[in-house]
């Protein structure tokens, strides 16, 4: 086989092993497996940022002056609720986990 | 900029989603000192917790937006010597290389090539989370774990209780080696930890800065996971994690206001259940002299 | 032509690779290397070499050090012996299966147990499956000349692997030969200035060398193997390259010395290849029809050539200055047996001498083509020939 085809060849071998690779690795989305998620209840919430700081996936972020939580990655640790100051955030069941 | 400003602003340099445990130590510190770090950075690190977690990518979605290369378990340091050496000769001296690492390779494994890293000036951060064990692998114990911790390779039996030796003190050993900077940290303290990387990625410019974080592990120390926060808070209130730094030389110590002890601080962790009074009061010296001690360093 | 020198072998190795402009150097002292370092040393130190000298507290570091200034684009060098090889083991391996090109020295020296200091060949064969291309040089010219053509086989995009030099300790490492070296205009004409890639960009992340599944890994294998064999053809071409720019030309993979007609032929590899061929115009004054062919390139192993080069002959032996544990012989061979597919047409031996810095002589020599004389006409397989002093 000329170089050149077989470099085309391998390079299609290779993109496809990938694919392949990469939906055998599944969703890594939390969401289906993540048993609770923090709600948090914003009328009580002062946007002070405690939950941003101690949240170890990065899930919470802040949207100009007001703090959300995203959930991408949130595995429910339940960290954020625990050092809120002021118990705005609590933890409830996930509603797309599957028993 | 308050800290919490910091954070707020500044971009994530690794993506959401980990196979970190729940209430992870490690991956928090791991994320602040990426994002401080920022993009214009080469990070290393070795297997261990965070390469276990898919720092490096795994499933083709997730991991580090920044160059970054799982190291061999013993030679982050000097792998980086490398990198940083490489970098400094294209005048590229604005490239942060930093490293973050378990104590198992910090500790054990790597100590040889980070001592001599150190001892040469290195321009690099090397960043520690210690959890005081190999976790990733299993909880098995590293020369950090502290006195009569239950652990999968020092479990409290019948013929002997735990953990032998106490914790050998790496932050201390590191300040003798001349180096730019040298602090110890706790995730609880996050303004101080948030301060600790920004100063350390400054004296990296200089030469070797070097940051010893306290990182909870609720699954190998058995506790809820939503506690580490408060497990870490009360490590440095009991002295176990005092917060100091050696800032070229000069030592400062950060006063501890509402010290607890040492057995206030075991309750309720489950590597500690079985520690015996004897173990509790020994535990108790090391912390009680080691805080003497950085006391005279930090005298004026 | 450059200037005419009297230097030792570690002279001509730290020479020849600081012609080569190395961006960055970390290498540990350790018998019989030292003088490596410390003439790198001395040129960084005093203005005659622009490079990095990181003062590394091992070996191990030693070849992290350099894995890490590689992986930023830098072109690299280190050298090593015995203890100090099996100590770097873990980043050597890495290194060439992460494909990133660099040149070592390697002064050979006998694994301790025994305690040892002195000259083998065990050092450089205990690590053939580590997946570096592996030389071994005959004279101190060689040595230097080698380390220009090193890095050219090295950063060939159809190679891209790291490339082990190596040579006898102390019988290389530390006596002196006369030597013509190249000026540095010469060296820049031969090995143009490093174009290699950065891995560790922040101009372009990516994750260097992430956790790899099997699948993907297998095809990264056969990459390197299919290397390996590509880097015979860029090996040829380097050895002619060189020849037209130096006028001296040392055959490539392998060496055919007075082999045309011979009967008989010795294998051997290194410095003893010297004290070889003078056996064989000793044994040729005599009437016996006897060759050498000098294996130059261990990796990638020349099976093809040497096959070749082996047809027709009545027997050979090959002179290992090391021993394969488990095989009662020698592990040069070993390997020329696997090449040669007909072996049994042919009477051959293993012979084994040199070990721990023990001469390897030319008395040695002539009883190994004394034996193969001797068993010319009886094919197959005859006992180890054990090259000792008794």
């Amino acid at each position: 086989m000329a170089a050149d085809t077989q470099k085309e060849v391998q390079a299609m071998l290779y993109q496809e092993l990938i694919l392949a690779l990469r939906d055998r690795a599944g969703d890594s989305d939390s969401e289906r497996w993540r048993v609770v998620r923090p709600v948090m209840d914003k009328g009580r919430c002062t946007d002070c940022g405690a939950c941003i700081e101690f949240c170890p996936m990065a899930t919470i972020f802040a949207d100009g002056a007001v703090i959300r939580i995203r959930y991408e990655g949130c595995i429910g640790c339940g960290i954020c609720a625990v050092n809120c100051r002021i118990h705005a955030i609590t933890m409830e069941p996930s509603p797309d986990w599957h028993n | 900029m308050s800290y919490i400003d910091v954070l707020k602003q500044t971009q994530n340099v690794m993506t959401p989603g980990s196979s970190a445990c729940q209430g992870c130590g490690g991956e928090l510190i791991l994320r602040r000192v990426m994002q401080i770090a920022g993009n214009n950075s080469v990070f290393a690190v070795p297997p261990g917790c965070m390469a276990g977690a898919g720092v490096d990518g795994w499933n083709f979605s997730n991991g580090c937006t920044a160059p970054i290369h799982i190291t061999l378990l013993d030679n982050t340091a000097s792998f980086m010597s490398g990198v940083s050496e490489m970098y400094q000769r294209k005048g590229r001296q604005d490239v942060n290389i930093v490293a973050i690492a378990g104590d198992g390779a910090t500790a054990d494994c790597g100590f040889q090539s980070l001592s001599g890293a150190a001892e040469r000036g290195t321009k690099m951060l090397y960043v520690c989370y210690d959890n005081e064990g190999y976790m990733n692998t299993g909880y098995q114990r590293s020369s950090t774990t502290s006195l009569g911790s239950s652990t999968s390779t020092t479990p409290a039996g019948a013929a002997i209780n735990g953990k032998e030796q106490q914790q050998k003190y790496v932050p201390l050993i590191m300040a003798m080696h001349n180096i730019e900077y040298c602090a110890t940290a706790s995730p609880s303290n996050m303004a101080d930890l948030v301060a600790k990387i920004q100063k350390g990625l400054e004296a990296s410019k200089r030469g070797f800065a070097y940051l010893h974080v306290f990182s909870p592990c609720p699954t190998g120390w058995k506790f809820a996971p939503d506690q580490s926060i408060a497990v870490a808070r009360k490590a440095v209130a009991a002295n176990l994690c005092p917060i100091w730094e050696c800032d070229k030389g000069v030592f400062k110590l950060t006063p501890n206001r509402r010290p607890i002890t040492i057995a206030e601080f075991v309750a309720g962790i489950g590597k500690f259940k079985k520690l015996t009074e004897e173990e509790i009061a020994s535990i108790q010296s090391l912390v009680d002299e080691r805080w003497a001690l950085l006391e005279k360093l930090a005298a004026e | 032509m450059g200037k005419l020198v009297a230097m030792t072998g570690n002279t001509a190795a730290y020479t020849g690779a600081a012609l080569c402009r190395p961006d960055l150097i970390a290498a540990y002292p350790i018998t019989p290397q030292s003088s490596v370092v410390e003439g790198l040393a001395g040129m960084v130190y005093n203005g005659k070499l622009d490079a990095s000298f990181v003062q590394v507290e091992s070996e191990h570091s030693a070849m992290s050090v350099v894995q890490g200034a590689a992986a930023a684009g830098g072109r690299v060098f280190t050298a090593t012996s015995a203890q100090g090889l099996a100590l770097m083991y873990e980043p050597y391996f890495r290194m060439s299966t992460l494909r990133i090109p660099m040149v070592m020295a390697l002064a050979t020296r006998e694994m301790t147990s025994p305690e040892t200091i002195w000259s083998g060949q065990q050092d450089a064969m205990s690590v053939r499956e580590a997946g570096w291309i592996q030389l071994f040089c005959e004279s101190n010219q060689e040595i230097l000349d080698m380390m220009l053509q090193a890095y050219r086989i090295a950063e060939d995009p159809r190679v891209q692997l790291p490339v082990n030099v190596c040579y006898d300790g102390f019988y290389s490492s530390h006596l002196i030969e006369g030597l013509d070296i190249p000026s540095q205009a010469e060296a820049d004409a031969f090995l143009p200035a490093y174009a290699g890639k950065t891995y560790l960009d922040p101009g372009q992340p990516a994750a260097l060398d992430p956790l790899t599944p099997g699948e993907l890994m297998m095809h990264y294998r056969k990459n390197h193997l299919d290397a390996m064999k590509a880097a015979q053809e860029v090996i040829e071409e380097v050895d002619a390259k060189f020849a037209a720019q130096f006028g001296r030309s040392y055959g490539g993979l392998i060496e055919e010395y007075k082999t045309e007609d011979a009967d008989i032929v010795i294998v051997t590899i290194g410095g003893m290849s010297g004290t070889g061929k003078d056996a064989v115009d000793a044994a040729r004054e005599k009437g016996i029809r006897a060759g050498l062919i000098k294996l130059r390139f261990v990796r990638p192993f020349p099976a093809e050539k040497l096959a070749a080069a082996l047809r027709g002959k009545k027997a050979f032996a090959v002179v290992d200055r090391s021993v394969s544990f488990g095989w009662s012989c020698g592990p040069m061979y070993m390997e020329t047996r696997a090449a040669v597919v007909d072996a049994d047409s042919y009477a051959h031996f293993s012979a084994i001498g040199g070990l721990g810095g023990a001469d390897l002589s030319y008395g040695h020599m002539r009883s190994v083509i004394e034996k193969l004389d001797a068993i010319k006409n009886e094919p197959g397989a005859h006992d180890t020939l054990w090259l000792m002093n008794d």
